[in-house]
């Protein structure tokens, strides 16, 4: 999987790292079981602080996306795993920010139609 | 006329890489025509095709020029080396700076243009991209760089003989060849080390491409540097196997050596030339290619990024090549050291060699000591340690090779090592006789003077120094 990273945009780059992970993570560009880049490697290929991808990681892992062992290092979690305590909540997470979502869309002027379909069309990438 | 065709070759050479690698780069290729992202279209239209057209005439007109100027400035050879090396090296910064000013100066342009027309993003432009795939797999990409320590260990073998390790510890010069093919070794290791950690590149957006291409480079790399360093490691076992018992190593095995040791040379360039080939041939394959527009940052012909932490990148124009982020403190100073270093090994060596040529040879007997002075080095000599002294007609007729200094048609100067006459030292005017010869446990020391009476005065003042009884004999 390709991540692409914006180095000058807003977003912090730990943000962008752990967004762009779990995207690829749902489109199954990075399959169950596969291993991610160590910390080092990931920092020094992208040419960024080994703390901005350790705090990338601890994210991913405290929300079950990711699992990481001292010799195998950071793998994609399978997909059964990944309901433990941090789903939990989540559907309130999602009903919160599709709230905002849907409120930014209104204001920008996007129709109801519009915006369910670019919903629709998001979740088709993601293969189902 | 060896020194014009080695110094005419050396040029073309030089002249021919650089052709090579800065000069032929008009192709669009990875989304990018003379470094700038562009899309195809742009790269196709009228007026880069035309500004195209002017860059590739100006840049045949340049390096034809050079060709030209670099073989007249050979013939300086026939006069003094010094003046020679003063020209070269003028005309190797003209050659350097204005092959760079060339490429950069047009890369700037195109540049311009692209933001004037507004051909931004070629395809998805990102400033970074990294393919966890090919992350992943990096460790196991490439020949393991420990190789060259088992080539140094076979540098080290030969020590295990009793007579090899005898010559390497009592000759002045013994050392010379294991710690040069230790540290050639060694270099060959560390580049070995940098190219397997260097950052891969992200070519497509397909994760296997992205892997084949980088892993290509990388055992296309690894295996140039280890062979090389196998080379190194056989020219110098060729050495150590043709040293006699007096320690002379034959001019035969010498040219053995030098030809072994050009190998690496073929190895690097022809792996250079196979890896971009093959690179060429594996891109073809890409049909969704991904294209990291960081144009800004390169527009001057250099890399200046705040965002980037690394010091070190790879360079645009030769993926060989690592510059420094100019937008560190560390990168500016790095460069400014670099730069300087080079001016002043330059100018160090062209003065070291306009003294060896300009300043005279003088004999000064003072009290104690003999002081031989000369524009390469000084040498005193005690008069208790001086054997014997004696005016010679000739240079005693021996294959001499020069350890240090310098020998050419008008002098030589610097220590010498003669088959049969073992070390020795010559402060030397070629084709001027006589040649004083003054014995020491050191070995002989020939000198001599363009004036025969300066010479013969130089004899009469040692004799008045050193007791007369062993000495004394003139021809």
């Amino acid at each position: 999987m390709v991540l692409k990273i914006d180095m000058s945009g807003e977003t912090p780059i730990y943000i962008q790292l752990r967004n762009e992970i779990v995207k690829g993570i749902g489109r199954g560009e990075l399959a169950a079981g596969e291993n991610l880049p160590t910390v080092r490697q990931l920092a020094s290929e992208l040419g960024v602080n080994t703390m901005t991808v350790s705090k990338a990681y601890q994210l991913l892992k405290s929300e079950e996306f990711i699992e990481t062992d001292r010799r195998k290092g950071a793998a994609v979690k399978p997909a059964q795993s990944m309901g433990g305590p941090a789903a939990a909540g989540y559907r309130e997470h999602l009903e919160d920010e599709l709230e905002l979502l849907s409120a930014e869309a209104k204001l920008r002027g996007l129709k109801r139609e519009e915006f369910l379909r670019l919903c629709e069309d998001a979740f088709a990438e993601m293969g189902v | 006329m060896f020194m014009f065709v080695l110094f005419a070759m050396i040029d073309l050479v030089i002249v021919g890489i650089f052709y090579a690698v800065y000069g032929t780069k008009r192709k669009y290729s990875e989304g990018m025509l003379l470094g700038v992202h562009l899309p195809q279209s742009a790269a196709e239209s009228e007026e880069v095709t035309a500004f195209m057209e002017r860059y590739r005439r100006n840049t045949k007109i340049f390096y034809a020029v050079n060709v030209v100027i670099s073989t007249a400035v050979c013939a300086f050879c026939f006069w003094y080396i010094s003046v020679f090396m003063t020209v070269w090296s003028v005309w190797l910064l003209e050659f350097c700076v204005g092959a760079m000013a060339l490429l950069y100066g047009n890369h700037r342009k195109l540049y311009d243009m692209k933001v004037e027309k507004g051909w931004i993003g070629s395809g998805g432009s990102r400033i970074m991209a990294v393919d966890t795939k090919a992350a992943v797999q990096s460790g196991r990409m490439g020949l393991s760089p420990w190789w060259h320590l088992l080539f140094c260990a076979l540098i080290l073998m030969p020590c295990i003989d009793t007579d090899i390790r005898k010559y390497l510890m009592t000759s002045d010069d013994g050392w010379i060849f294991p710690v040069t093919g230790i540290l050639v070794s060694l270099t060959f290791g560390i580049l070995h080390i940098a190219i397997l950690r260097m950052r891969n590149k992200v070519y497509s957006e397909d994760s296997d491409l992205n892997v084949e291409v980088n892993r290509m480079q990388k055992n296309v790399w690894s295996w140039a540097l280890a062979g090389s360093s196998l080379f190194n490691v056989a020219a110098y076992l060729v050495v150590v196997s043709g040293i006699d018992e007096t320690g002379w190593i034959s001019t035969g095995v010498l040219v053995i050596y030098s030809i072994i040791e050009t190998i690496p040379g073929f190895f690097l360039i022809g792996g250079f030339f196979y890896m971009r080939s093959r690179k060429e041939k594996l891109l073809q394959k890409n049909v969704r290619p991904l294209y990291i527009d960081d144009d800004v940052y390169w527009k001057n012909g250099w890399y200046s990024n705040p965002n980037d932490k690394r010091l070190m990148v790879q360079d645009w124009a030769c993926s060989w090549n690592y510059t420094t982020n100019m937008a560190k403190p560390a990168g500016k100073i790095f460069m400014f050291l670099a730069i300087v270093f080079v001016a002043v090994c330059l100018v160090w060596g062209c003065v070291e060699m306009w003294k060896i040529d300009f300043v005279p040879i003088e004999v000064n007997p003072t009290g104690t000591q003999l002081e031989i002075t000369s524009g390469y080095s000084d040498y005193e000599i005690a008069y208790d340690d001086i054997t014997g002294v004696e005016l010679l007609d000739s240079l005693p007729d021996d294959d001499y090779r020069r350890i240090n200094g310098g020998a050419d048609q008008h002098k030589m100067m610097g220590r010498f090592k003669g088959e049969k006459t073992g070390k020795c030292r010559m402060y030397l005017y070629v084709g001027y006789t006589p040649v004083l010869e003054i014995m020491t446990e050191d070995g002989p020391v020939y000198v001599n003077s363009r004036d025969v009476q300066e010479t013969e005065e130089w004899m009469r003042e040692i004799m008045q120094q050193v007791q007369p009884a062993p000495f004394g004999k003139t021809h």
